[in-house]
């Protein structure tokens, strides 16, 4: 129900704000508000439940990771830098981790051990029966994850595992309070979290705003803004009105074809991030449904021949981003990325006519699932590509469905991935085995789309267990291989993420795309 | 008292014989499929605004014909209030025709099921079924179908009622007729103008429903199109490629306009008969 | 009173009491109410539980089978159908609409934050649109024939015919884009209610100018009307005192059966403008898959709606007095 405070201050509202209809005001010395338009939040914001690309642009402001990416002095993000935690060691399969000293929760209480240990414990991520399922991905191998002083943290892993800093820069890595969390269990937590970052969740309502003020305690020093609101517009023209006539500060999300028009404001400014990740689709390479045409190999080959996936990202994207014509050679994978290897399926409807020719195929409409609005572009590229693959006689029908439930029930052959690929930097380990190998949703859910072949699976294992560059990487080209010698995917191109904001703001964007707003990211106009 | 059909009914009348003609004529018009994509021409203008000279009512975001799409898209509306109109006034009427032969609890029955029907707005209906059970073309039209048989119901109803109680209708009766006879030789002209009418109210209303439908993405599916779907599909495109979505829009309100016109005409034409009915 | 309503009886008639015709009519009413919001209700089950598998999307893509399990269970969503139905008739008759399979909350309160806001929505496009509607249509009735009634009419269909989230669009652009005098979207001032209270009440704008029309032609040729002019009484008395009474029924009538477009068009404009109302409430629910909402929302509106009928037959019978005695 409406307050009886909501009313006044409509009432109070309506009559102050008579004499000028859109009110900006920035009272001098008093730090401001920050009104960002987003084109939607989530049904839940604990850490790992509430994983997507919505939540990871708000996330930073309330939640700190352990260990961090430092964009502004690394544009790679290869770099990693102290955040909870100040030191990390490796000592065999054990990793030690030093957390900083004083930090406070947003409820008042003291960041310990214990948090930490329990946000990375068996009983909230990786056991029986763990609060947040899905953490299970992110901390494959873990053994052991104990509390062994009151700022030091153990994590011991069944292998040798280089990666565990990088791993903390991720979703894992949002320090939650044990007391509080175990209190209000995963969903309670979700819908009032705590975290330990410069804004405290003052209000969220899912399908509407999130709202948070600043934490003065906050130990990266004191946030710029008092209060930031997040508020849901679905329509774009709303979002950039109202960013043009100063309602919104920030808004995200804008679709390609407008940013120029965007741009020719002079109130505001446009920023782009080309994101280390990459949407795609997946090939549905099991005999489910019986008559799946797909299940030969000759004709996923043929597909991914005959789509000018170029043409399609220059026509979509300009110069912005590009698609990555080898599978698994991104430049993410920094030195294991080899600019001049060769496409070893390159954009040819002759080839993929003939390939089509060697199949049984006779014209059966495959049902591509997509989820509506989910990778911008999205749509638009599939349509084009719906056409390229009609003139090599592929008949596919894309299928725009509301939600996952609708894309993940059977029949369809392919589907778009909900999962995008990120990266732990400078390694194939993401997503070539994470998220193709045997502990991945897409070879293990209901909805699975390929069952890894013995030959990736011993590729893999190999890889997994390479710690020197010269093996790991003659391992990882194997698994590669391995894997394109199935072809159960297709990458389209590298995400970019845009932003617009108010001219008079500073402000820096992330290539992953989170939305700071604090620190030396944001600088507010005095 | 005939009146001399006005200016703007003639105009009316012509505008619709157009659209039907360029829904039947089809793809004389242009070259252009509408599946023909040229991703170098994507976003052109109308010629008449600066666009190139081979896409006359310029291109969409993928590069399409706005020409091929317009007509096919109409052609899509078209067939689709069409049949959603026919099938809403068949069914509609029956029910009301059984309602007010039977009496008794089979009308009741019938009622609740029209007072149900009546008591959430259509879209609601439309939107959750579409919505969970997955938009195929043909829970489409039925959908489109199931829109205001209910008002069909009423009507035939109400008109059956009262006219079964003339006393022709009764004499009729007592000379040896048979029911059915009494329905179609007597009082099916009679309900059939007030059905025209409400033909040309609902006809328009679908293609409005489509429209709204396909804001909220449950509307006709690519590769199909319809008017409605190029007009949601141009929404975040109008201050940029502002034709895409002006277009349809302009054609969706020519067509309602027009059949709205028609319609009052009609209703004027059979007023005595229609006096009573107050929707 | 013990009453007997005789259809029920097959064959027989015993009437133990004696009852008023009137009461009659209106407990049958009732009946007929109870009934149709029961049947609204069983579809709404039925669509909702089997029309696949929930769960999936609620929990978020990539759930593993343990989470989903969990899930399902928490929910009781993994009891045969019967039973569901017979927990859940239960539930909505004693006004527990569950907790939101999304947020967590209660769904009575997650649509009592909504409801106020589509309420104070659509009262001010009801209310623009009679401002503005009923006297165009007097006016069109009183210059018949003339350009005024014409240009009248066009603007009345243009309302109709120009779908909804089309204009509101256009508003945004020109208005907040443009011009920049009114906020785009959201709430917060009152200036946030002007332009989707005008998309959303052009289409009744246009009706109730036609309606009006009608009515007050049909009305002004009457006898009475003229034996009013006769007698002296000046135009506007006789318009105000004489006509538009008698033309309030069919007036009403709109305004009542109107509530379903009102209810309609709110799906749309709440979007597009980003309204908190129910509106969008339902659109994201169903794209959710979050049930109970759905389930909550269609009853409310349905029971609205069946209300505003309820109300118009009440108000037939204040404004008519051929009704009130039963007869008709």
């Amino acid at each position: 129900m409406l307050t009886r405070r909501q009313l006044g201050q409509l009432g109070l509202g309506g009559a102050a704000i008579l004499a000028s209809p859109i009110t900006k005001a920035w009272a001098g010395g008093e730090r401001p508000t920050i009104t960002i338009a987003v084109d939607n939040l989530w049904a839940n914001i604990a850490p790992i439940n509430g994983i997507s690309t919505t939540t990871r642009r708000f996330f930073p402001n309330f939640y700190d990771h352990l260990v961090e990416r430092d964009y502004l002095s690394d544009p790679e993000g290869l770099e990693l830098a102290p955040g909870l935690a100040t030191e990390w060691t490796q000592d065999g399969k054990v990793w030690t981790v030093q957390l900083r000293e004083g930090v406070k929760f947003h409820n008042g209480e003291t960041m310990t051990a214990e948090d930490v240990a329990f946000t990375l414990s068996s009983e909230r991520l990786w056991g029986e029966k763990p609060y947040e399922p899905r953490g299970k991905t992110f901390t494959a191998g873990f053994v052991r994850v104990e509390a062994t002083g009151p700022l030091t943290v153990e994590i011991e892993t069944a292998e040798i595992d280089p990666y565990i800093p990088g791993k903390l820069t991720g979703y894992i890595g949002f320090v939650v309070p044990k007391a509080y969390y175990t209190a209000g269990g995963v969903d309670g937590f979700g819908q009032m979290p705590v975290g330990t970052g410069p804004y405290k969740v003052t209000l969220f309502r899912s399908g509407e705003v999130l709202e948070m003020e600043a934490f003065d305690d906050y130990w990266g020093g004191t946030p710029p803004a008092a209060k930031l609101i997040w508020k849901i517009i679905p329509e774009f023209a709303g979002r950039m009105a109202g960013l043009v006539s100063g309602e919104f500060d920030f808004i995200a999300n804008i679709p390609t074809d407008q940013e120029a028009q965007l741009e020719s404001y002079d109130n505001v400014s446009l920023k782009r991030a080309l994101a280390g990740n990459y949407p795609a689709f997946a090939f549905n390479t099991r005999p489910d449904p019986e008559d799946n045409p797909l299940v030969d190999v000759n004709l996923r080959k043929a597909m991914v021949q005959a789509v000018d996936m170029d043409a399609i990202v220059q026509a979509l994207f300009g110069e912005n981003t590009f698609h990555p014509a080898v599978p698994f050679n991104f430049p993410e994978y920094g030195k294991f990325y080899d600019p001049d290897m060769v496409n070893p399926l390159p954009h040819d409807p002759e080839a993929a006519r003939a390939l089509v020719a060697k199949t049984n195929y006779k014209g059966e409409e495959l049902a591509w699932h997509i989820t509506r609005q989910f990778y911008p572009n999205y749509e638009a590229a599939a349509e084009i590509m719906v056409e390229m693959w009609r003139q090599v006689g592929i008949n596919v029908q894309a299928k725009i469905l509301d939600n996952f439930d609708l894309v993940y029930t059977r029949p369809y052959h392919m589907m778009n991935m909900s999962m995008s690929t990120d990266f732990i930097p400078g390694d194939p380990y993401q997503p070539l085995w994470l998220d193709w190998g045997p502990t991945s949703s897409r070879a293990t859910a209901k909805w699975k789309t390929w069952d890894p072949t013995p030959e990736y699976l011993a590729a893999g294992k190999v890889f997994a267990a390479a710690t020197n560059f010269e093996d790991r990487k003659a391992a990882y080209l194997n698994l590669s291989a391995e894997w394109q010698k199935v072809t159960p995917g297709f990458y389209l191109w590298k995400s970019i993420y845009n932003w617009a904001h108010r001219a008079d703001i500073t402000w820096s964007p992330r290539p992953d795309g989170e939305m700071r707003m604090f620190g030396d990211y944001i600088q507010l106009p005095a | 008292m005939k009146k001399r059909p006005s200016l703007i009914l003639i105009f009316a009348s012509a505008i619709l014989f157009a659209v039907v003609a360029v829904a039947f004529l089809g793809n004389i018009f242009t070259d252009y499929l509408i599946t023909d994509q040229n991703l170098m021409a994507r976003l052109k203008a109308p010629t008449a605004f600066g666009g190139p000279a081979d896409y006359p009512l310029g291109t969409d975001r993928i590069g399409r014909d706005m020409v091929a799409r317009l007509v096919a898209g109409l052609q899509m509306s078209l067939s689709v209030a069409l049949a959603g109109t026919l099938i809403g006034a068949v069914v509609g009427t029956f029910v009301g025709f059984i309602a007010a032969h039977f009496r008794g609890m089979v009308e009741e029955s019938l009622m609740m099921l029209v007072d149900f029907q009546a008591s959430l707005p259509f879209i609601l209906i439309a939107l959750t079924l579409l919505a969970f059970f997955g938009n195929s073309l043909t829970l489409f039209i039925i959908l489109m179908g199931l829109f205001g048989w209910e008002t069909y119901a009423r009507l035939a109803r109400g008109i059956v009622l009262s006219a079964a109680s003339q006393p022709y209708a009764k004499a009729v009766v007592a000379l040896g007729a048979s029911p059915w006879r009494l329905y179609i030789r007597h009082i099916l002209p009679n309900v059939a103008s007030a059905l025209i009418v409400q033909i040309t109210l609902t006809f328009p209303q679908i293609i409005l429903l489509e429209t709204a439908l396909s804001f909220l993405g449950l509307g006709i599916q690519p590769p199909l199109t319809s008017l409605g779907q190029i007009l949601g599909d141009g929404r975040d495109y109008l201050s940029t490629a502002w034709w895409i979505s002006v277009l349809p829009g302009a054609l969706i309100f020519v067509i309602t306009l027009s059949m709205s016109v028609l319609g009052d005409a009609l209703r004027d034409r059979l007023d005595p008969m229609l006096k009573t009915r107050s929707t | 009173m013990v009453v007997f309503n005789s259809r029920l009886t097959f064959g027989r008639r015993y009437s133990y009491v004696t009852i008023h015709p009137m009461t009659r009519f209106w407990l049958i009413k009732l009946l007929r109410t109870v009934l149709t919001l029961w049947l609204v209700v069983t579809f709404t089950f039925i669509v909702l539980r089997t029309s696949g598998d929930p769960v999936v999307s609620l929990v978020g893509a990539d759930a593993l089978p343990e989470e989903i399990e969990q899930f399902r269970q928490q929910w009781g969503l993994d009891e045969p159908l019967i039973v569901q139905y017979v927990k859940y008739i239960g539930q909505m008759a004693t006004g527990n609409f569950g907790q939101s399979l999304r947020d967590h909350r209660p769904v009575l309160e997650i649509i009592g934050e909504r409801v106020p806001w589509t309420l104070m929505l659509g009262f001010l496009a009801y209310l623009g649109a009679a401002i503005i509607g009923i006297p165009a249509g007097i006016g069109a009735a009183l210059r018949r024939g003339g350009a005024f009634d014409r240009m009248i009419m066009a603007f009345a269909v243009f309302g109709f015919a120009l779908p909804n989230f089309f204009l509101g669009i256009l508003l945004i652009l020109l208005f907040s884009l443009t011009l920049q005098v009114l906020p785009s979207s959201g709430t917060g001032t009152f200036w946030h209610f002007i332009m989707p209270a005008l998309t959303l009440g052009t289409f009744t704008a246009g009706t109730l100018a036609r309606f009006t029309r009608s009515a007050m032609l049909e009305v002004l040729e009457k006898p009475y009307m003229r034996a009013a002019a006769a007698k002296g009484v000046p135009p506007l008395k006789r318009i105000l005192f004489h006509a538009l009474p008698n033309a309030a029924i069919p007036i009403v009538t709109v305004i009542g059966l109107n509530i379903g477009h009102l209810i309609a068009g709110a799906i749309v404009v709440e979007t597009v403008f980003a309204w908190p109302g129910v509106g969008r409430l339902l659109v994201t629910a169903v794209s959710s898959r979050d049930l109970a909402v759905v389930q909550g929302l269609v009853l409310v509106i349905a029971a609205t709606m069946v209300l505003a009928n309820l109300a118009v037959d009440l108000l037939y019978g204040v404004l008519d007095p051929r009704i009130r005695s039963g007869g008709k």
